[in-house]
């Protein structure tokens, strides 16, 4: 009897056969080729824009100034609402992650009264669209001088963040081997020596793809800042959208500025795939 | 150091009705390295798990050191459990292992590292200290697994199952570096494992376990010359003891036609006439002088074992037929479906009592 290849390793020999390559590589330039036209664009001046198409800039590439870019910098509201972005952002991915993997260790390993039905509840959170909380949370804040503030943003990005990040990273804790947590109580580790030095370290990977998820949705949201930001905490977002409906012509401003924005998430995404990986690698706990 | 006393040890899972561990009592005397061996479901890591405070007793007591250990802290008990399959932990170093135990508790990064220092030196592990566990010999590795158990100075360890998927050959089974590092560090060990050949190579005493329920506590040639019971009997030994049930009649036992003496004694303890007849394979001859006084039998399977040939063969008993393994180590080999008489050394049978289970005196 021949043995045939095992379903995965066909699936790899076909992806490496050339045909199939060439079909993904065409894929992707296709896929890459509206941001690549708004890079371009980014580096053209305004007259050229509405003059020819950004793909003249191959046969002309004295096209190319990086006045955009310039002007861009000296762009108060675009640069304020960048600062924005970034003091909305990190503080809400950071508060999901922290108070998260807090919670999701404790409804993972530690046993207190109604744990359950409060994981329950947990999970109820989950299926509450962010729309029907926008009104009693607007009127909240207003009560709470919330309104407007970048705190309130925040905030509100962290409440409606948790119970996924919850609910991911407790499953994820729950799968850690109950003996490697039991080594480590025996020995008289504290919850909290146990958590920074076992939970931790193990559940990597998931807390990594927690905050590239958490990040990227934050550093997009547009629903949420329109809502609850004012002109002087708005993030690029709701800037960019701002200098479209204004002139409808001010293209210098907002290629570069998307592009902007479009390109720091990458640099996130990619400086924790790493961790991504290689915890995927280290978190192999079979003994 | 210290030596440890099961009084009694009962545990119950919930949901279940049969106790894992059901009324163990044990005595492990200190600086001894005694063995659990049993069937796997036979209560070894449930009885570990008891006396590491990782599980509660459900009735009786443990006593380390004479203290009860009633109410106390896993951590404050000074025992070191090494679970199976996480004695050492893939994702740390050799080093980051055995400084694991110290790390937990609130000790000085100098403390930490002479320590770990001392215990590599001392298990011969200063050229792997750097190194994953997984890339260790199985050598190297249970002396890895002896350093991180011995890094909180604890009074006893427990190991469960150390060797278990580390591919450890026969040869090491034989000179184990767990077994020599205790003896050099003294440490009270208790060690379970369900092979009884690593159980006789290693312990000084051992514990055959059974359904929650100590069988026999003995030297290894204690459990395996006077095995204690049936369920002992057919665990201790590689090829197991054979067992064949028999009936007796006045002041003898019939195996086929070979005539077992049954001594007053061994009658007196009976609870009815069956018992159960065990021959250790070694103890049976091929070819004893033909005719009445030996077991007729036939071959079904010849195993050629390099050094040996394992004959298995089928005999007549009351109410069927059975199976039995004979070791043969020189001389002529009978064939498959050859038929033959088998004899056996009557002075080295082993006679239980079929309804107990129990060894006749």
């Amino acid at each position: 009897m021949t043995r045939k290849p095992a379903p995965a390793a066909r699936i790899v020999g076909w992806l490496s056969s050339g045909i199939l390559q060439a079909v993904l590589l065409l894929v992707g330039v296709l896929w890459l080729i509206p941001t690549l036209g708004l890079f371009v664009s980014s580096l053209r001046t305004p007259v050229d824009i509405s003059d020819s198409g950004w793909w003249t800039v191959f046969t002309h590439p004295s096209q190319i100034t990086l006045s955009d870019y310039i002007n861009l910098f000296h762009d108060q509201g675009m640069m304020q609402s960048l600062v924005n972005t970034v003091l909305i952002t990190v503080p809400a991915t950071l508060g999901v992650v922290v108070l998260a993997s807090l919670a999701a260790y404790a409804f993972a390993w530690i046993d207190f009264p109604g744990r359950d039905w409060l994981f329950v509840a947990v999970i109820g959170l989950l299926v509450v669209p962010v729309q029907v909380a926008l009104i009693p949370v607007a009127k909240m804040y207003k009560y709470t001088h919330l309104f407007g503030s970048i705190t309130g943003v925040v905030l509100f990005h962290i409440g409606f963040g948790l119970p996924f990040a919850i609910f991911l990273l407790r499953n994820f804790f729950a799968g850690i081997p109950r003996e490697l947590l039991e080594a480590a109580r025996m020995e008289g580790g504290s919850e909290w020596v146990i958590f920074r030095k076992v939970i931790v370290p193990l559940g990597m990977p998931a807390i990594a793809s927690l905050t590239i998820f958490q990040f990227l949705w934050v550093w997009n949201d547009m629903l949420v800042a329109l809502v609850f930001s004012d002109t002087n905490t708005q993030p690029l977002t709701v800037e960019l959208q701002g200098q479209m409906r204004q002139f409808g012509s001010n293209i210098d401003i907002l290629a570069p500025g998307a592009f902007l924005s479009l390109v720091i998430p990458l640099i996130v995404f990619f400086s924790f795939q790493r961790y991504f990986v290689q915890g995927l690698m280290a978190g192999s706990m079979k003994g | 150091m210290a030596a440890v006393r099961f009084v009694d040890a009962t545990r119950v899972f919930r949901g279940s009705w049969k106790p894992a561990v059901a009324g163990v009592g044990l005595d492990v005397r200190d600086g001894e390295l005694m063995v659990l061996t049993g069937p796997s479901g036979s209560g070894k890591t449930t009885l570990l798990r008891m006396l590491a405070g990782l599980e509660p007793l459900d009735r009786g007591s443990i006593l380390i050191g004479g203290q009860d250990t009633a109410g106390t802290a896993p951590h404050r008990r000074g025992v070191a459990l090494l679970a199976q399959g996480f004695a050492l932990f893939p994702q740390l170093t050799v080093a980051e292992n055995i400084a694991f135990p110290l790390s937990m508790r609130r000790t000085s990064a100098r403390t930490v590292a002479a320590r770990v220092d001392r215990l590599a030196r001392l298990c011969g592990l200063e050229q792997h200290l750097a190194a994953r566990p997984e890339s260790l010999s199985a050598e190297l590795r249970q002396r890895a697994i002896m350093a991180r158990a011995m890094a909180a100075r604890p009074g006893v360890i427990c190991l469960d199952e150390p060797m278990a998927g580390a591919g450890a050959t026969a040869t090491l089974r034989d000179r184990t570096p767990i077994a020599t590092l205790q003896r050099v560090c003294g440490t009270t060990l208790l060690y379970a494992t369900c092979s009884s050949t690593d159980a006789l190579a290693v312990a000084d005493r051992v514990a055959v376990m059974d359904r929650g329920v100590v069988h026999q506590v003995g030297t290894p040639r204690q459990v395996f010359e006077e095995p204690g019971s049936v369920a002992v009997a057919e665990f201790v030994g590689s090829p197991p003891m054979n067992l064949v049930p028999a009936l007796v009649a006045g002041d003898t036992a019939r195996v086929g036609d070979l005539p077992v003496p049954v001594g007053p004694a061994q009658r007196a303890a009976l609870t009815s006439d069956r018992i159960v007849v065990g021959m250790r394979p070694d103890d049976l001859l091929i070819g004893a002088a033909d005719g009445p006084g030996g077991i007729r039998a036939t071959a079904v399977l010849v195993r050629d074992q390099g050094r040996e040939y394992l004959v298995h063969a089928r005999i007549e008993v009351p109410g069927g037929t059975a199976d039995l393994v004979i070791r043969r180590t020189s001389g002529p080999v009978p064939l498959l479906g050859e038929s033959f008489v088998l004899g056996a050394a009557v002075d080295r049978v082993h006679l239980f009592d079929a309804a107990t289970g129990r060894r006749l005196p």
